[in-house]
Order: structure tokens, then sequence, then C-alpha cells
């Protein structure tokens, strides 16, 4: 009998015509769904942004504010000393981005397809920089860059050791000899990528007469489009939001993720340092006049990253549509 | 020189290359990793005070291990605590990041502003803003709580108890609630990974198999599978690091190594902590292993 009515529904193609609609419903309540649970956040951050104090307030508005302010913005800017940090900022994410994604891609070549003698336990030397919390490590370090040297060479020329704590080149340095912020995750993911691709090209280029140079430039950094993406996104926007390793050997440095880090607890006497300049001290600075100024802050620091990831979103996808190697 | 380096064999070429390709890496590993390894281990095993020309180390043998396992407050909790919750979502991480990069990866409208969306948490949940969100986001919370009369998931629950339901279904029901946002938040570089490794499939495999009948669940078990399994390696590494490090475990070394300055108390809770690590994944990582297929 069911099988009747099977062979009936085939037939007719109603069967698949459900199937599909029912399909097609499920996802579509499944991505909203999960797509209202990323956003929420970030929804309530804008409607707190322009939130005059006085709506904040006032327990009947919930979402959509009555005054619209730019009180906040303007304070959070200038706490956060916006223009320069967020140049400063900019750049040394550029850098670092840069860097990592040259000498990962190298690496991660080099240990997928360039194996000699104990390459293998070398990469397990990369798992281990991966899982190695680096709090475990980040007191030697700290000594290290305070009385840097590579083989006794600085004092040898100039005499001294140098102290790289607190200036931008000790965090240069870990991205150039890869072990920046998660260079260990990037290896990996150029090595699994130049693992996956078919050992055939590498034999066609050799046939056609390239050298092992040859064939990375022109065949392999071509096609590795997909994981470079992935790789250069990541890096910029770790190096972005890093907190740890920017406030023990940059501290001092211009970057807005440590700013806001430091909001949490200097919050309110920078916002009274602030108020005198820009609209005058008649203003108390309340708890919901702080959070306001925090959530500003916030999306002050998250914005740039939202705007770059909606240009990079378009590269990234067709990056990674064009990346696969076809036939 | 130049000519007798020429005149090697291609074998003997790759693999000094291999060496070139990889030095940079290796020379940071040596200097910014194994040695301070090593120096923090040495630490581990000793006091350190800090005295006039740097620091005094003197070594006591297990004592620091004792302490932490046996007399600290709470750092083996924490430890046992962070192992569980990782062997309970890893699983679910992987699997709902692979359902969500398999949905995004199909055609449909809005598949561009979905995609967008999903990677969002990889730029909010991070770092500063993260921390800031949940030290300085008290005071929000505190607004969002006074201006909307309470949050909707307490609502829900005590309507729920009013109607009678089972406490223990509540309990559920709010705890699944609460992870599905956790779930989400942390998935975002799975999907990620897992959706650059679906677009490298080459159509012609499906269309191959859909040319000789192969239905839909038939592909996804013998050729997306297969095809993304590397990726699943990855991703459960990314994973249970990412776990791990944002577990409560971290604080605890932290506050006890710079804020209680016992650096050596420290270091030793630190290298239990990466033994136990190295011990779960490698476990995970072997059974995995033998799933994995490489495309050569």
């Amino acid at each position: 009998m069911m099988n009747k009515l099977k062979r009936f529904m085939r037939k007719f193609g109603q069967l698949s015509f459900i199937k599909r609609c029912l399909v097609n419903i499920i996802r579509g309540v499944l991505l909203i769904g999960l797509c209202f649970i990323i956003m929420y956040p970030l929804i309530q951050l804008l409607s707190l942004v322009f939130m005059d104090l006085g709506d904040a307030n006032n327990p009947r508005i919930i979402w959509i504010p009555k005054n619209l302010t730019l009180t906040n913005v303007k304070l959070a800017m200038e706490i956060l000393d916006y223009p320069t940090s967020l140049a400063t900022t900019f750049v040394f994410s550029l850098v670092m981005m840069v860097l990592q994604t040259i000498i990962c891609g190298l690496a991660g070549y080099g240990f997928a397809r360039l194996t000699f003698r104990g390459s293998h336990l070398l990469f397990a030397g990369v798992i281990a920089t991966i899982l190695v919390p680096p709090q475990t490590i980040i007191l030697p370090m700290y000594l290290n860059f305070k009385d840097f040297d590579i083989l006794g060479l600085f004092q040898l020329f100039t005499g001294s050791k140098v102290n790289l704590l607190n200036s931008p080149w000790s965090m240069v340095v870990l991205a150039m000899t890869g072990m920046g912020i998660k260079s260990g995750l990037y290896i990996y993911i150029f090595r699994q990528f130049f693992k996956g691709l078919p050992k055939a090209l590498e034999e066609a280029a050799l046939i056609d007469g390239a050298g092992v140079v040859k064939t990375f430039f022109h065949i392999m950094v071509p096609c590795a489009k997909s994981p470079a993406i992935t790789v250069m996104l990541f890096s910029f926007v770790w190096q972005w939001n890093d907190t740890f390793f920017s406030s023990l050997f940059y501290g001092k440095g211009n970057l807005l993720s440590l700013k806001l880090g430091k909001l949490g607890t200097h919050l309110k006497g920078a916002i009274l340092s602030v108020l005198k300049i820009v609209v005058g001290d008649d203003m108390k600075v309340s708890p919901v006049l702080e959070s306001l100024v925090a959530n500003a802050a916030i999306l002050l620091v998250v914005l740039p990253l939202l705007i770059l990831y909606l240009f990079a979103q378009k590269q990234f996808v067709t990056g990674i549509e064009k990346s696969g190697i076809k036939g | 020189m130049i000519s007798r380096i020429k005149a090697l064999p291609y074998r003997t070429k790759k693999q000094l290359w291999g060496v070139l390709f990889v030095a940079p890496w290796l020379l940071g590993f040596i200097y910014f990793f194994v040695k301070p390894m090593i120096q923090s281990f040495i630490y581990s095993f000793s006091v350190i005070n800090p005295s006039t020309s740097g620091m005094d180390i003197t070594w006591i043998g297990w004592g620091n291990y004792g302490k932490a396992l046996f007399e600290h407050v709470d750092f083996n909790r924490r430890l046992v605590e962070s192992i569980m919750e990782v062997l309970v979502n890893l699983p679910v991480i992987l699997i709902f990041s692979l359902l969500v990069a398999v949905l995004l990866n199909g055609k449909f409208p809005g598949r561009g502003i979905a995609r967008a969306i999903f990677f969002i948490p990889v730029i909010i949940t991070s770092g500063s803003v993260a921390t800031t969100l949940s030290g300085g986001g008290e005071f929000l919370r505190g607004v969002m709580s006074e201006s909307s009369s309470g949050s909707s998931i307490f609502q829900m629950s005590e309507f729920l108890i009013r109607s009678g339901m089972p406490h223990l279904f509540i309990d559920f029901l709010k705890s699944v609630v609460d992870t599905i946002h956790e779930v989400v938040s942390y998935s975002g570089v799975q999907i990620l990974i897992f959706l650059s490794g679906l677009q490298a499939i080459s159509p012609e495999l499906y269309e191959a198999s859909r040319i000789e009948g192969a239905t839909s669940y038939e592909i996804f078990w013998k050729i997306t599978l297969p095809m993304v399994s590397p990726l699943i390696l990855t991703n459960t590494v990314f994973t249970i690091v990412e776990l791990f490090v944002r577990s409560t475990v971290t604080e605890t070394i932290e506050n006890t190594a710079f804020s209680g300055s016992n650096f050596g108390l420290g270091a030793s809770m630190a290298w239990i902590y990466f033994v136990a690590i190295g011990i779960l994944l490698g476990i995970v990582m072997y059974i995995l292993s033998k799933g994995v297929f490489y495309d050569e």
C-alpha cells in the first residue's frame, strides 16, 4: 500500500516538491533564528549608543530611543583618543597580518610538501605552540624581551642588550619568526590545505621544468588564495582585539583594544576628566551613563572591523569559490 | 658552489628548500618557545623572589605541584570542570558548525547576508570587547533588565513553572537556551573553516554521483564528509584549545602568577594544565585520525 502510494506520489513529482518545501522552511527557520541569536547583542549595542540618559532611565523605552543624542559617542571618542588610536591600530594590525601570512604560508608549505628528515617532529612542535597556553611561557618571554639579543650580536655591536618592551618591535619580531598570536593555527591551516592539493599538480610542474621555488610562487600561491584570505582575516581581527600580548609587550601603545581593556576600571575617572571639555560638568556620572559610554566605546572599536568585514566578505567568498581546483 | 647546488637531485633540493621555508619559524620556535618553556619548567620547581640582581630562583622540587593539586582553593576543581566542559561541548560545536556550514553552502536567497552574519561572533566575542562586555557590561545588563523589566528567559521559566511543568524539564530547557548562544558564538571560526573546505570540493564529484543516482543523504556521507574530514581534525584542535583558553583555569593561573606574584606555583599549574590538554587532545586525535581522508 505504502509502496503504491510512494510510486504514485513520485509519478506526479509531489513527494519531491513537498520535501523540498519542507527542507526550505526548516532551513529558513534555523538560519533566521541563529542569525537573530548572533545579532542580538549588536542590535542592543546600536539601540543604546544613541540613547539619551533620560531614555535609558525610562522603563517604558526598551529598544527605540525617543531622544537621539551623540553625547555618548563623543565622550567615548574623547576617552579612546579615537582618531590617533584608530590609525595606529589599523597600521599595526595590517603589518602583523602581512608578516604572519607570509611566514606561516611558507612554513605551512614546507611542512606539507617539502618534507625533510625531522620535519614531522618539528610539525609536532607547531602543534605544541598551539597547545601550550601562553600563560606558561609569558614570564620567561617577558624577561627575554627586556634584555633582547640574538646570539650576542647586539651586545657585540652596540655594547648593550636591547630592551624591546613597550615597543612594537617585540610583537613584530614574534610575527616574523612565526610565534605571533595564533601563528601555530595559521601554519596548521596552510599545511592542511597544501596537503589536500593533489600531488599530480606538483609532478606536472616538475615535468614542465619548474623548480621548487617556481612551483611555489606560480602554482601554489595562486591556489592558496582561500587559506590565505582566511588567515589574513583571522590575523587582522585577532591582532585588533588582542589585549594579552599587547598589554605585556606593547603596553604603552596607542591601541584601541588596550584602551578599551582599561575602561573597565577607569571609566568613571575618564568620563569625569573628559566631561569638562565636551559638555561642561552639569551632568553627574551615574552607572547608567557609564554603561552607555562603555557601549559606545565597544561599538567604536568593533565598527571598523565590521565595515572592513563587509568588504572583505565578498572577496572572501569569491576567494574560496575560485580556489578549488577544477578538473 | 651554485653549480654544485644546481646539480643536486630534485629530491635533495626539495629537502633543502624545505629547511629554508621552515627556517624563520624554526628560529622563533627555538628562541621564543623552547627556551621559555625550559625556563618555565625550571620555574615550576622553584620559588622565585625578585632581588636586586633580577631573580632569585631556589629549587624546591615537587612542592609547587603538590600545592597546586592538593592545597590550592579551587585549581583542581576548575581543571576537572573545564575538562568536562570540553568533552561535552566539543562534539556539539563540531556537529553544529558542520551543519551550519552545509546549510550556508547551499544556494538560497540572502545567503551572502547569512554568511556575513555567522562570522560576526569571531569579531565580537574575542579579546577586549568580550571582557568589556562581561566586565564593564555588567552595568549594561543592569540597564537592560531595568528597562525591559526582566529578561525574557526568566519570564519564560516563571510562566512554565506556573503552568505546572516539572522543574527538571524547565532546567533542561533553560540550559539548552543558554548553551545555544554559547555554541553559536564559539563556532564562528569552525563554520568558516568547514565552509572553505566545502567550497574546495569540485562540483564534478557531486555531478557524477547524481548521475549515478545517489541521494543527497548518500552524497553527504560518501562525498562531503570524507572531503572535509581533514578539516574536522583542524577544527577539533582549534575547538579544544579555544575552549581551554577561555576556561576559568587560565584565569586562576594568571591570578596566581601575576597578581599573587607566585610565579613558581603559576608555572606548575600551567604545566599541569598543559599536560591535561595534551592527553585529551592526543586521545581525540588518535580516534579521529583513523577516519581522515587525504586526496593523495
